[in-house]
């Protein structure tokens, strides 16, 4: 695969010793393997995400799933080393973003990748950019950092990927604060200082979850046709399976910590292999209706301290058998790339 | 912005009018009479009763505190009972060196407390935290005189790097201003701490990380700019607190400042210099708090002068 990266890049890169982007063409962009992480609480040590394990290839979008607190915000953290420690704790596992381990870069070189190689945007557009700078110095910052620009240059730059961001009256807007800018142009200033040093990947944690439903399309066109034309990876974090239909190649169905399943979008919604998939299958057509949470699997997500042995699904399975709760299911392939974590998959 | 100065100014004339308003009736709470200190003891019945009628004080109150009003309107805040000179010519020739030592006050509270303070957030709930943490409580519960006198003795009489006491030169100013900076520092790095702390909790925080910035680039650029909002607010507070004087400080180091004056003031019950103390104090304080206020929209663009 030619490198189509700026020479001025791939320079800075150079001088950061640890890091070396020796990328081949059939390794995967972001690898994640068996990432486990932990917090320190008042209780004691709690694991939040355990041997988590997927790939995401380059130019394509994998979609991470799952009812909200299966730890997906902490994945994705973790994968930007942005979960502050103490109290987080990453227990083991590795991340490998163009063939090298992040979790063994040292801080000044992740800080090379962060904003650079790695893009990330947020659920929260009103509260994720700073209130008392404008929106020009916010996004200029990505370049004095990352590119070494300054003044007019940064600012001319800025001013590109606001219009390729689809914001309006630029030559304006650029000087504004954000408080001066509507929730989905504020989420489109998120997306352009995330991509304006054109990573190869975009972290985008619920990025449509703050906004109302009009605008949710528009944000997901843009990132969509942003895709095509920047060509980078996405890992797009959602609770939203109509999102995940629309918009994902590839589909990680998280629960309570682990995934529980993972395979390409049409065969996981032909033919879902675990049963809390097909859980969140069933309840999508009226999810989608009202734009709502995923509440209609009846019970909760048992939290971190009180996950057993076995399947952490089992008091909510109507597919449960006794082994369930003695052994806890491995992940394995039920289909070729398509693979789940249960006894007793649906038919 | 010119009416919001109008607003501002015409609030200010009330908020003060109502401090005149209370002046003026704590000086009729002092179980003491003026025109007895002023005659003194052995003057006759009649004496004292002809000084009370050429003061005024022998009219209703009402009246008495219109035509004090009045006077203020003037400039005129009264003459002295004890040093038969007008009031306003005695704060004014203490106004220099209480200005200076609430400069230079200021100047050092800011440089100890902001970055101790930005420092313990930074490092919070670790070693260096702590270590901040206590003394700045050192500093705010130690009495300024302990501090002064200490500081005299090390610097002044031991190594002899500034003079013992007087007013005149810079020299002069480093260590009252540095015995305010202390206690002051003290408060400013508390404060300084718990708003970076919720700063740093903020959601701009995390994007600023993802974007690559070090933990120092981020707390200097996105971190301070937001922390140091109440910060602002408290040192207009101070301009008023320092106006009324430093009287501990004053004596210690021997500074001809406001404190001094109305210290001398209280011990004489000589009301007039304290109400004119009072009233200036609260000229200080109204006017520091809008020099906060006109400066915080220039940080927090979502704040607008209204
Ligand atoms: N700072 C923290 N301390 C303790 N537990 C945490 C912390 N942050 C997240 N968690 C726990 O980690 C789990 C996963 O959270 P998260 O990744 O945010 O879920 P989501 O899938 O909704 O993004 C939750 O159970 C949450 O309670
Ligand atoms: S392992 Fe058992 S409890 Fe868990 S999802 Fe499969 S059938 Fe249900
Ligand atoms: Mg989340």
């Amino acid at each position: 695969m030619p490198d189509a990266r700026p020479a001025s890049l791939m320079l800075r890169q150079a001088q950061h010793e640890d890091y070396d982007p020796h990328m081949s063409a059939e390794q995967p962009l972001l690898q994640v393997e068996d990432l486990s992480v932990g917090f320190a609480t008042e209780e004691g040590r709690i694991t939040v995400v355990e041997d988590v394990s997927f790939t995401v290839a380059a130019g394509r979008t994998v979609g991470l799933v799952g009812e909200s607190g299966c730890g997906k915000s902490v994945t994705a953290m973790s994968i930007m080393r942005l979960q502050p420690s103490p109290p987080s704790h990453i227990d083991g596992g590795r991340i490998l973003f163009e063939g090298t381990d992040l979790l063994a870069l040292p801080e000044s070189a992740m800080r090379g990748v962060r904003g650079d190689r790695i893009g990330m945007i947020f659920q929260e557009p009103m509260t994720s950019l700073n209130p008392t700078l404008s929106i020009g110095f916010q996004i200029g910052e990505v370049l004095r950092l990352h590119r070494g620009m300054t003044g007019a240059a940064a600012r001319e730059k800025s001013i590109e990927i606001l219009r390729l961001v689809g914001v309006g009256a630029v030559e304006r807007r650029v000087d504004q604060y954000p408080h001066q800018l509507s929730g989905g142009l504020r989420q489109r200033v998120m997306i352009a200082m995330a991509l304006v040093c054109n990573p190869r990947l975009l972290i985008a944690d619920e990025p449509t979850t703050a906004l109302d439903v009009t605008i949710q399309a528009q944000i997901l066109e843009l990132l969509r046709r942003l895709q095509r034309e920047l060509g980078m990876a996405i890992l797009l974090i959602t609770h939203d399976l109509g999102i995940v239909a629309e918009f994902c190649d590839e589909v990680v169905v998280m629960y309570a910590g682990r995934v529980v399943e993972r395979s390409g979008v049409r065969p996981l919604f032909a033919s879902p292999r675990h049963p809390y998939t097909a859980g969140l299958l069933a309840a999508m057509p009226r999810l989608t209706k009202r734009g709502g949470r995923l509440v209609t699997i009846p019970g909760m997500v048992p939290p971190p301290a009180a996950r057993g042995a076995g399947c952490s699904f089992a008091d909510r399975c109507p597919r449960v058998l006794p082994r369930c709760r003695a052994e806890r299911p491995p992940l394995v392939p039920h289909a070729p790339g398509h693979d789940a974590a249960c006894w007793n998959p649906p038919p | 912005m010119l009416r919001y100065l109008t607003r501002r100014f015409a609030a200010s004339v009330l908020i003060l009018l109502g401090v005149t308003a209370v002046t003026f009736c704590l000086s009729f709470l002092i179980p003491a009479d003026p025109v007895r200190m002023i005659a003194g003891r052995s003057a006759s019945a009649q004496t004292v009763e002809s000084i009370r009628h050429q003061l005024g004080l022998d009219q209703p109150l009402p009246v008495q505190y219109v035509r004090y009003v009045g006077r203020l309107a003037q400039g005129d805040l009264g003459r002295s009972y004890v040093q038969k000179t007008e009031v306003a010519t005695l704060i004014w020739s203490r106004l220099p060196a209480t200005l200076l030592l609430m400069a230079g006050a200021i100047f050092f509270e800011l440089l100890i407390g902001l970055p101790a303070g930005v420092y313990a957030a930074m490092r919070r709930g670790r070693t260096a935290d702590r270590g901040i943490m206590m003394l700045s409580f050192a500093g705010v519960s130690t009495p300024q005189f302990v501090v002064g006198l200490l500081l005299l003795y090390v610097f002044a009489y031991l190594l002899g790097w500034f003079p013992l006491s007087g007013y005149g030169t810079v020299w002069h100013l480093v260590l009252p201003a540095l015995t305010l900076g202390i206690a002051g520092g003290g408060w400013y790095s508390r404060m300084m701490r718990s708003s970076m702390i919720e700063v740093l909790r903020q959601d701009y925080i995390r994007t600023a990380r993802a974007k690559g910035l070090s933990e120092r680039g981020m707390v200097m650029v996105h971190g301070l700019r937001n922390a140091i909002l109440p910060v602002i607010a408290m040192i207009g507070l101070d301009i008023g607190i320092f106006m009324s004087g430093a009287v501990v400080v004053e004596s210690v180091f021997g500074w001809p400042g406001i404190g001094q004056l109305a210290w001398q003031a209280i011990q004489r019950i000589d009301i007039p210099i304290i109400m004119g103390v009072t009233l200036v104090a609260a000229i200080a304080i109204v006017i520091g708090n809008l020099l906060a206020d006109l400066v915080t929209p220039l940080i927090d663009p979502r704040i607008r002068l209204r």
